[in-house]
């Protein structure tokens, strides 16, 4: 069995003397080795050109400071009678679509010790080309020679005896990419000792506090508008974080909800933000659509990167979305009619004018029926150890119980 | 037969109305149609009230439109359920959804009579002996039936003594061919087919086996969306067919399953012309306003169909309306060409790593 190297080398390898090495390589967490390479690849990443901005982020997300936090972090998730190790081998399968989303669970599992093995996606993308082209460059120095025999990059096309292999040898798998990525996987047998961390697919929607909204300077509601481009536009509305309904909580909504996409569609502009016209009009579509079964009450179309469509109810709401620029609106009197909408697919709350009570109060009320992450309006992409109700630091180590 | 809006406009010679007579009355067709939809088809009714709230018909450019895909995802007739004629189906790639598209018996003799007139102004009034660039067999399989087979029924009407071509390989049946071609040596005749049959399975062989066409009329459809993936244009199409087989009288036509009837008929300068009772609007793709001069998103009006909203259509077609009533051609109407679909690029997203690329709809 062969796979296609990417990272640390390119070229055809053997999967056998592959899994041979991955499997005997390990660290201690967050030993310097570890933390000095990760610093290295932010400053490396932090270089890239500015129409990569995901790359900053994650370049920025991987700073020192932030590395030392979670090292932290993990201390304290053991004690003088609990010790953290890393689970061993994780075979990771990133999304296809989304370039940067397997460096975070790498660096993650790098950082608390794990080997690990990627399987990128057949399709290439610049941004997959650029990030690999750094971390090529940084494991090729001598002095990470041991980061870099533990990891390898690799793509291999429809060849179920491969994903059988590295199913029943790895120690963790992390399957990201939707209910279909997962659903195949899952045909392939883990090794009984090993577990599985699985993303399925995922809707994200922002709650704004109409009155604090309409209450916040011109400055704030700029500000607001910038974070949200951020939350929404990166991916396209297509990453699971990315939201897709504004809930306009309170009275005046309409107001807030005019106001807040005016400020929004002129961050749009000034950012130069292009939706390809593929898009556009599948978006005019879909609102057709939307509109011939009665769902909406009305449609803005601000430009041809921005639409809203105004739902009557959030009850039977269909999450079907096209992407690419297109939001529902809904207003609600108060935060807990979300209750009843709420389902396991809801991931990200990006949040805005609400309460902290009320949002632990919805959380409270959904009984784990759904939503993972609450976060402020800006944060909806910004990945950290809690992610989809899995603390990853947890789920990434084993804990060796010594009295 | 119901009152149509459109009688006036299909009374009259098809490429021989003026400007002022045609917009005027081709815009109170269209407002009356928008007005029996919106009572007689709900959804239509509702989606009008979202996406075209406050609309007042004073122009072409105000009828308010569908996109003509929405008739793949929606059921929309306005007649009732007992008054179905015929539903046609679009063909479309294979695995896509069809379009479904609900005909009265009012609304398919209006087709058919518009699609004669039309063809009459190019073909004359007299029946020629007509080869089917096609297989007999289309009509045996019931599912390709729907599409493909409909449309040559339809083009049947304009000729008789009718010679299938290909065979079930879709090679060309050469001697039979030749016979037909020595039988009515020297005369006149007509030849249909789609325009990606003609170019693959037709071009070639009947230029290999020597047929001379210079007597021959070619009249094609279908779209040009898989020969633009071999470069092949309509320039190309026509010399190509010129210097092989000395077919020189070939004319496109531009159609769709939601229009049937509509068709825009190519003339000699090699642009497509709107019948009286039908015209074109080019949209900007972003800010949808009417162009003229530049490409857009064409839109395509109708005066026939009374039995489903389809008399105002945004299609996902890229064209370029040139110019109205003043073509070298010497026929009114609005003229335009059709470069082909928009394209649709792949999205970023976090599902389906192993799905396929999605391509154009």
């Amino acid at each position: 069995m062969i796979v296609e190297g990417v990272v640390p080398t390119r070229g055809p390898l053997e999967l056998e003397p592959l899994l041979a090495r991955l499997s005997t390589r390990r660290f201690t967490p967050f030993e310097p080795l570890l933390i000095e390479f990760v610093d290295a690849l932010s400053k490396a990443l932090m270089t890239a050109p500015r129409e990569y901005p995901e790359i900053i982020a994650l370049g920025y997300w991987a700073r020192r400071a932030s590395i030392s936090a979670y090292q932290r972090e993990l201390a304290a998730l053991g004690n003088e009678r609990v010790l953290l190790v890393p689970r061993g081998l994780a075979f990771h399968v990133p999304p296809a679509n989304v370039d940067t989303i397997f460096m975070y669970s790498w660096l993650l599992s790098l950082l608390v010790g794990n080997a690990n093995l990627i399987r990128l996606s057949s399709r290439e993308s610049p941004q997959v080309e650029l990030v690999c082209g750094k971390l090529a460059q940084l494991l090729a120095e001598p002095r990470f020679a041991a980061v870099a025999d533990a990891v390898a990059i690799v793509r291999y096309g429809h060849d179920d005896s491969i994903t059988a292999a590295l199913s029943g040898r790895c120690d963790l798998r992390m399957v990201w990419g939707g209910d279909n990525t997962v659903a195949a996987l899952r045909a392939f047998p883990l090794h009984p000792t090993a577990r599985e961390l699985s993303f399925g697919d995922k809707f994200s929607f922002s709650a704004i506090g109409a009155q604090p909204y309409l209450e916040a300077t011109p400055e704030l509601q700029r500000t607001l508008a910038e974070r949200f481009f951020n939350d929404a536009m990166w991916f396209d509305q297509a990453g699971c974080s990315s939201p897709r309904l504004v809930v306009f909580v309170g009275a005046d909504g309409p107001r807030a909800s005019r106001r807040f996409f005016e400020a929004f569609e002129q961050v749009i502009e000034a950012r130069q933000h292009r939706v390809d016209d593929g898009h556009a009009m599948a978006k005019l579509v879909f609102s057709f659509q939307a509109a011939l079964d009665g769902r909406i009450k009305e449609q803005h179309r601000l430009s041809s990167e921005l639409s809203t469509l105004v739902v009557t109810t959030l009850t039977d709401f269909n999450r079907d979305h096209p992407g690419a620029g297109l939001f529902f609106v809904a207003h609600l009197d108060t935060l807990d009619e979300l209750v009843p909408f709420v389902t396991k697919r809801d991931q990200t709350l990006g949040h805005f004018g609400i309460a902290r009570e009320e949002l632990a109060a919805l959380v409270q009320a959904l009984q784990g029926r759904g939503v993972d992450r609450l976060v402020p309006l800006g944060q909806a992409l910004t990945f950290n150890r809690y992610w989809d109700g899995y603390d990853l630091l947890q789920e990434l180590t084993r804990k060796v119980y010594l009295e | 037969m119901t009152h149509s809006p459109a009688a006036e406009l299909l009374a009259a010679p098809p490429f021989g109305v003026d400007r002022e007579t045609k917009r005027a009355a081709l815009t109170t067709a269209l407002r009356e149609l928008t007005t029996l939809h919106r009572t007689a088809c709900e959804p239509y009714a509702r989606a009008l009230e979202v996406m075209h709230p406050r609309v007042q018909i004073d122009d072409l450019a105000d009828v308010p439109y569908l996109p003509v895909s929405v008739f793949k995802t929606h059921t929309l007739r306005s007649i009732a359920e007992a008054d179905v004629f015929k539903v046609l189906t679009s063909s479309g790639t294979t695995g896509q959804v069809p379009s479904r598209i609900y005909l009265d018996r009012d609304t398919a003799t209006r087709q058919t009579k518009a699609l004669s007139t039309i063809m009459q102004a190019v073909l004359g009034p007299q029946r020629l002996p007509m080869i089917m660039v096609d297989t007999k067999s289309v009509f045996a399989n019931r599912q390709s039936f729907s599409a493909r087979g409909a449309g040559l029924l339809g083009m049947a009407n304009f000729g008789r003594d009718h010679f299938y071509a290909l065979d079930d390989q879709m090679q060309l049946d050469e001697p039979g061919l030749r016979a037909f071609l020595d039988k009515y040596n020297g005369k006149p005749v007509l030849i249909f087919g789609f325009t990606f049959m003609v170019w693959l399975y037709f071009r070639e062989a009947a230029a290999r086996m020597g047929a001379d066409l210079s007597q021959a009329t070619l009249v094609h459809s279908g779209g040009w969306k898989k020969l633009i993936e071999q470069a092949v244009d309509n320039t190309r199409f026509k010399q190509t067919l010129r210097e092989g087989t000395g077919l020189a009288r070939v004319y496109n036509f531009y159609g769709m399953v939601e229009q049937v009837g509509s068709v825009f008929l190519e003339c000699e300068q090699g642009v497509l012309h709107t019948p009286s009772f039908a015209d074109v609007i080019a949209r900007d793709v972003r800010t949808l306003a009417p162009v003229v001069g530049r490409e857009g998103v064409l839109q395509v009006l109708s005066a026939l169909p009374t039995s489903y909203p389809g008399h105002s259509l945004l299609t996902e077609d890229l064209g370029t309306v040139l110019g109205e009533d003043d073509c070298a051609c010497g026929r009114k109407g609005t003229y335009f060409t059709v470069r082909g679909r928009i394209a649709r690029s792949e999205i970023r997203g976090c599902s389906d790593t192993h799905a396929p690329v999605r391509g154009a709809a």
